[in-house]
């Protein structure tokens, strides 16, 4: 084998080297310059820092004091629980029963898919408009149904619901279609034998089919998780500028309001940077937690 | 070949008996619902692109029949907001990071699987061996 | 060995070539703004706010389309709605080099960056070339930068804000239609009437636009001279006014006047609110007249479809006063106005067409058709011809006859990060979270810091 590596070195270069440049330029050069503005002084976008923050770590004190960073992180916590539950939850129930049945798997396979394909914007004002205070759908059932004041929404004590329920209901074709792909790989044989030797349907999901499916679902968690730190576009859509009174941020769009809204430039860098550190470490817990077995 | 005809045997006596079971009648209503929830959102979307601005808010389930039944949200969307060329913004933005991620992700794919099983290529490997193979960088 | 070599360098030079021609794919989509004088005709980027939802959008089209006829140049138009994004790209445009050659933007604050830089030519500059250029507006009018007192946009079209009445709620809840001596305690009461009948007084979303609450509780009190000083802290005179003006918008929502979702709805929602007749008072600008009739239209672009009846349902007002300003005196005058950037200037082909195309848009022809009932600085503004417009424009036209002074709006001085903690931070502070006191003093810190 060390022979075959030397002969292939040269290829395998020629084979790495565009991706990677490609990668430098957009992601490891933007992603270091980031961490060097969270220390600088940014006016504006599209200038560069001139001069360090003075003291250079600032940004970072801010932050601990900031109660919107807090509460951004708060909520970003029972999104992933949330995610987790919700989404791959959901995903892997709906994966089982589909998996279990002869017929329209292929249709309800597509039909799943829907919502990942459809832009998260059209999403964001389909979903205003069930939410609408005023003659919002959900609200124009319950006056059917007779009730007499409507609910707000999208006020203080609802927000995080209502927030939580669109995102999560968008996301689950995608685990779907992966833990079904999953689930396929899955040898009929085991399937069979099992059925011979007298197991029922339940038994054979516990011990035959979740324990094969162990590797994807790690997939999945740590897709949820990563995901939960990065989601803007829906939450955003309906809850612009973490409206009502702040308490509907999550890092995602805490960041990008720093950044674009209140123009805060660098502590918007210094948000970025946190986000990231915060996206390592869980992705890392959730790898040991779901370590990964061969079978 | 004759443990597998035995197990089809096997399996086809139960089967016409277990046609309707009531679980699987569950099974299907579940999925069903779940399937409603997800179109019909669309379908509602698409019902309402037809009807003025605040009739939307007024009759949200209605379908557009009638005096309901209006098309000058689509003639504002292709005249007046011009979502044509933004449809042809949005292909060719697909095309390009289509063929760019392919060509990229599928150039640095493959090396790694030269390298450490260098006798086969990349298409005999399977799964396990891939996602090793690429852990492994 | 050697035939997965010839495909290896293949592959690779397919990739390198097809990265090149994506990059240079890229390159002709931003570069389709720019170049163009090869073929006789020069392309000339305009960037206006006369987009999507605006009353004007129409007639910003069809007007450039007919100048690109006369005159055989092209427009590349990338106009887009006025709001705090649209503010945002243009200035990062002007920072990173890809501004417009001609821009339709405010001449208050926002513009002091680029005009600071020196990226746009002022009129004296452009007189200089060109005598005739904007010799049809007068000005006196036109409005100066705050950088260095001269002039460099050329106006279109005026503003002002005043308070919209739906008179059917009015009506409902035995109010009269408030005239010019309304006070801010005969206000209150009609409030606590409507109130009382069952409607929502006053229509805003406190949580997404409290502009213009914002504009009128501080004008309140202040007077005419000094509502456009930035106080220099919460302790001297206009301070304190700023203060009691939060104070006021904390009590109306106090005595629970606004509408119960006003901290979560969007202004969209409050403004159906008041056009389906639940709320009586909409402080809003001009540019809602024409909101206000699309919306009693079957076909928002079709005037033919207007339901007359229920628009006679709707009149414009002026806003309570206080013993410092009186009801008629309004927030308005001539914010916006086209730029031509030095871009465009250095380039003597674009520099003729610019100056072609302003003249064009600010013509006496062309003005009229964009200020319709609004004011202009034309030296020989155009009779008005009441056959052309609508009930409410005519209800306008007549309430701003009785205008007793149209002065800028503060917060075009006082922008971008200054607002955060009285804009974003309005829901805390009508729920009393945080003191007007504390979100007034941390917003003029972020002004003195600048």
């Amino acid at each position: 084998m060390d022979a075959n590596i030397y002969k292939n070195k040269k290829p395998l270069i020629l084979f790495l080297f565009p991706a990677f440049v490609f990668m430098a330029v957009y992601l490891y050069y933007p992603f270091f310059k980031n961490i060097l503005d969270s220390f600088m002084q940014i006016k504006q976008l599209g200038v560069s820092g001139e001069e360090f923050n003075t003291p250079w770590y600032t940004n970072y004190v801010e932050m601990i004091h900031d109660q919107n960073v807090w509460t951004s992180l708060k909520n970003t916590l029972i999104m992933m629980v949330v995610t987790l539950v919700g989404q791959v939850g959901i995903a892997l129930i709906l994966a089982l029963m589909v998996d279990n049945i002869t017929k329209g798997a292929k249709l309800f396979r597509t039909l799943y898919f829907f919502p990942i394909v459809v832009s998260a914007t059209a999403l964001g004002l389909l979903f205003n408009l069930i939410f609408l205070y005023d003659k919002g759908m959900l609200n124009q059932f319950l006056e059917v149904l007779g009730r007499k004041t409507l609910i707000d929404w999208k006020g203080e004590h609802l927000a995080l619901f209502t927030m939580m329920l669109p995102v999560m209901w968008q996301y689950v074709g995608f685990y779907f279609v992966i833990i079904i792909t999953g689930l396929n790989n899955i040898p009929e044989e085991l399937y069979e034998a099992a059925s011979i030797d007298g197991a029922t349907k339940l038994q054979r999901i516990r011990y035959i089919t979740l324990p094969m499916a162990h590797n994807v679902l790690c997939t999945c968690a740590v897709l949820a998780v990563t995901g939960a730190l990065k989601v803007f576009d829906l939450p955003w859509i309906m809850f612009p500028k973490g409206m009502p009174l702040k308490s509907t941020f999550l890092t995602g769009t805490y960041m990008y309001y720093q950044t674009m809204e209140v123009k805060n430039v660098d502590y918007g860098a210094a948000l970025a940077v946190m986000i990231v550190i915060l996206g390592v470490v869980l992705s890392k817990v959730v790898n040991t937690i779901f370590k990964e077995k061969d079978y | 070949m004759k443990q597998k005809e035995m197990t089809k045997s096997f399996q086809s006596r139960p089967a016409r008996k277990k046609r309707w079971k009531p679980s699987v009648a569950l099974v299907y209503l579940f999925l069903i619902f779940w399937a409603m929830t997800t179109v019909y959102p669309i379908i509602w979307v698409f019902q309402n692109s037809f009807k003025a601005k605040d009739k939307i808010l007024s009759n949200s389930f209605s379908l557009p029949v009638g005096n309901l039944y209006t098309t000058a949200n689509y003639r504002k969307a292709f005249q007046n907001l011009d979502i044509f060329s933004a449809y042809k913004n949005s292909v060719f933005i697909s095309c390009v990071v289509c063929a760019g991620v392919v060509l990229l992700a599928g150039l640095a794919a493959l090396p790694p699987l030269f390298r450490c099983i260098p006798w086969k290529l990349p298409g005999e490997l399977s799964i396990p061996e891939t996602g090793g193979c690429l852990c492994s960088l | 060995m050697k035939l997965k070599k010839i495909t290896a360098l293949l592959l690779t030079c397919t990739m390198a070539f097809s990265m090149a021609a994506c990059g240079s794919k890229k390159e002709v989509a931003t570069e389709t703004k720019g170049a163009g004088s090869t073929t006789g005709s020069v392309e000339l980027e305009v960037v206006t706010t006369f987009a999507g939802n605006d009353g004007n959008a129409q007639n910003y089209k069809a007007s450039y389309e007919a100048w690109e006829r006369e005159t055989g140049n092209t427009v590349v138009d990338m106009s887009a709605t006025s709001d705090d994004s649209f503010k945002t790209r243009v200035v990062t445009d002007f920072e990173t080099g890809s501004e417009p050659d001609v821009l339709f933007f405010f001449n208050g604050a926002d513009a002091n960056d680029f005009i600071k830089a020196g990226k746009v030519i002022s009129i004296e500059d452009i007189r200089a070339e060109y005598p005739e250029y904007a010799s049809n507006m007068d000005d006196g009018r036109i409005p100066a930068s705050m950088v260095d007192d001269k002039a460099y946009a050329v106006p279109v079209n005026g503003y002002w804000e005043a308070m919209f009445v739906n008179t059917e709620v009015l009506d409902a809840a035995g109010v009269e239609v408030p005239g010019a001596d309304y006070t801010w305690d005969a206000f209150l009461a009609d409030c606590e009437k409507i109130k009382d009948a069952g409607y929502t007084p006053i229509a805003a979303a406190l949580g997404n636009i409290p502009h213009y609450w914002w504009e009128f509780a501080i004008f309140n009190h202040t007077t005419v001279e000094d509502h456009l000083t930035v106080p220099a802290s919460i302790e001297d005179e206009i301070g304190k006014g700023w203060v009691a003006g939060m104070e006021d918008i904390k009590s109306l929502y106090e005595s629970g006047y606004f509408p119960d979702n006003t901290l979560s709805a969007t202004d969209d929602e409050t403004f159906a609110m008041f056009v389906d007749g639940k709320a009586a008072f909409l402080i809003d600008g001009s540019w809602k007249v024409g909101g206000i009739v699309s919306a009693c239209q079957s076909d928002p672009d079709d005037a033919a479809t207007l339901d007359t009846d229920k628009l006679a349902n709707f009149d414009v007002t002026y806003v309570p006063g206080s013993d410092t300003r009186k009801a008629t005196d309004l927030i308005g005058g001539l914010s916006m106005g086209y730029y031509i950037t030095k871009k465009a200037w250095d380039d003597p082909a674009k520099r003729e067409a610019a100056v072609s195309f302003v003249s064009y848009m600010t013509s006496d022809e062309v003005v009229p058709i964009f200020a319709q009932h609004t004011a202009s600085a034309l030296k020989n503004a155009p009779e008005v011809d009441e056959e052309a417009f609508n009930a409410l424009q005519i209800k306008a036209m007549s309430m701003m006859a009785g205008c007793t002074s149209l002065t800028g709006a503060v917060q075009d001085v006082f922008n971008g990060e200054c607002r955060v903690s009285t804009f974003d931070g309005m829901p805390e502070i009508v729920t009393g979270n945080v003191s007007a006191a504390d979100a007034v003093q941390e917003g003029l810190d972020v002004y003195a810091a600048q």
